[in-house]
């Protein structure tokens, strides 16, 4: 498991998927203006959870390459966003 | 929303996604002013819609530099460590300091690192030979480029200043890190801004996901910004090839005191 490639994978198939969502949301928009509202917030949902998630498989890829000091600073990175995002929706 | 400003919308966003992928900036110096003056949107409201903005430009370039080996994954897996917890402490300074102190005193480390893009133009760091720890191919002259990473603890301390003045304003930081990363730790401009596009998605993430949550996106303007923000990252990355290392320190110095000049406009209360 290549790091960069499977990083760059969720990156690209991800925001791939999440515009495909937001242009099918805008095009819906002309019918049915909920529907629509409910599909562009499952776009802009997948959207902003990617740079999350290529975090995960970036974690993931270091595990497999048997790179303990890169994986560490990749956990605490996770930790470290968990707990951002933990302050942030407390104050 | 009218027609002619979904157009307008999504021509800004294809700019910001242009330049934000040129760069390694996010583009929030161009959709924040853009919103609040153009669409008549709060500065939450505004800083919400940008932070998705960025995270749109920064997938979508990530993914392009990391795949092509480019951006230094591992380098921005450690700053990022840096900048989140800098977003964090920066959420509590912002109720302590003035904004307009931390704009001017930011204004000036840019107009200072802008300075030293332009005497530096006709140098970088990195060399095609000996032992390196990190490499990377340059994508204009087929090259492939080593360099060591220097300071990288002092790098990442650096990097909270640039995760607080993110969670502040609402741009990606990108204009910080970037010079960090050359001027400081050592790192080529090409692979600085290509990694600075893959962390800038990571920073506008804590953000943007506190939005969400709490329901403040705007969904219809985030949905043409991020289309625009797509579209407009795929034309930076494929221009970024034509670049050389000269050209782009020439242009990111620009883009620079463009950023410092709009700081200082926002800190007098003009923007």
């Amino acid at each position: 498991m290549d790091l960069d490639r499977s990083t760059g994978a969720v990156l690209k198939y991800g925001i791939a998927l999440s515009i495909a969502i937001l242009m099918a949301g805008g095009l819906i928009g002309a019918f049915d203006a909920d529907l629509s509202g409910r599909i562009l917030k499952a776009g802009i949902t997948i959207l902003i959870l990617i740079p999350f998630a290529s975090i995960l498989v970036s974690s993931a890829a270091l595990l497999l390459e048997g790179d303990r000091h890169w994986f560490l600073v990749s956990l605490a990175l996770i930790c470290v966003t968990a707990a951002g995002m933990a302050v942030a929706w407390w104050f | 929303m009218d027609p002619v400003m979904i157009a307008l919308l999504l021509a800004v966003s294809v700019l910001a996604g242009l330049l934000g992928a040129l760069f390694g900036i996010g583009g929030g110096i161009i959709f924040i002013p853009v919103l609040t003056i153009g669409f008549g949107l709060s500065a939450t409201e505004a800083a919400a819609v940008s932070l998705v903005g960025i995270v749109a430009t920064s997938a979508g370039s990530g993914a392009y530099y990391a795949e092509k080996k480019v951006a230094n994954v591992r380098l921005g897996l450690l700053l990022e460590v840096g900048t989140t917890l800098g977003a964090i402490v920066g959420a509590f300074v912002a109720v302590m300091i003035e904004d307009w102190i931390l704009m001017v005193v930011f204004s000036v480390l840019l107009l200072i690192n802008a300075y030293r893009m332009v005497r530096s133009r006709g140098r970088d760091c990195g060399s095609a030979e000996g032992e390196h720890e990190f490499w990377f191919t340059d994508m204009k002259s087929g090259e492939r480029i080593g360099y060591d990473v220097s300071h990288k603890v002092g790098g990442t301390i650096a990097c909270i200043a640039a995760g607080a003045y993110s969670s502040m304003t609402g741009v990606g930081g990108g204009v910080i890190k970037v010079p960090i990363m050359n001027a400081y730790m050592g790192v080529p401009l090409k692979a600085a801004t290509a990694t600075s596009s893959y962390m800038i998605g990571i920073t506008a993430f804590s953000g943007a996901i506190i939005y969400l949550l709490s329901g403040q996106i705007l969904l219809e303007y985030a949905a043409y910004v991020a289309i625009g923000a797509y579209i407009g990252m795929f034309a930076g990355t494929h221009i970024s090839k034509y670049f050389d290392t000269a050209s782009l320190k020439k242009y990111f110095a620009i883009v620079l005191v463009a950023s410092a000049v709009s700081m200082l406009l926002e800190a007098g209360g003009v923007l």
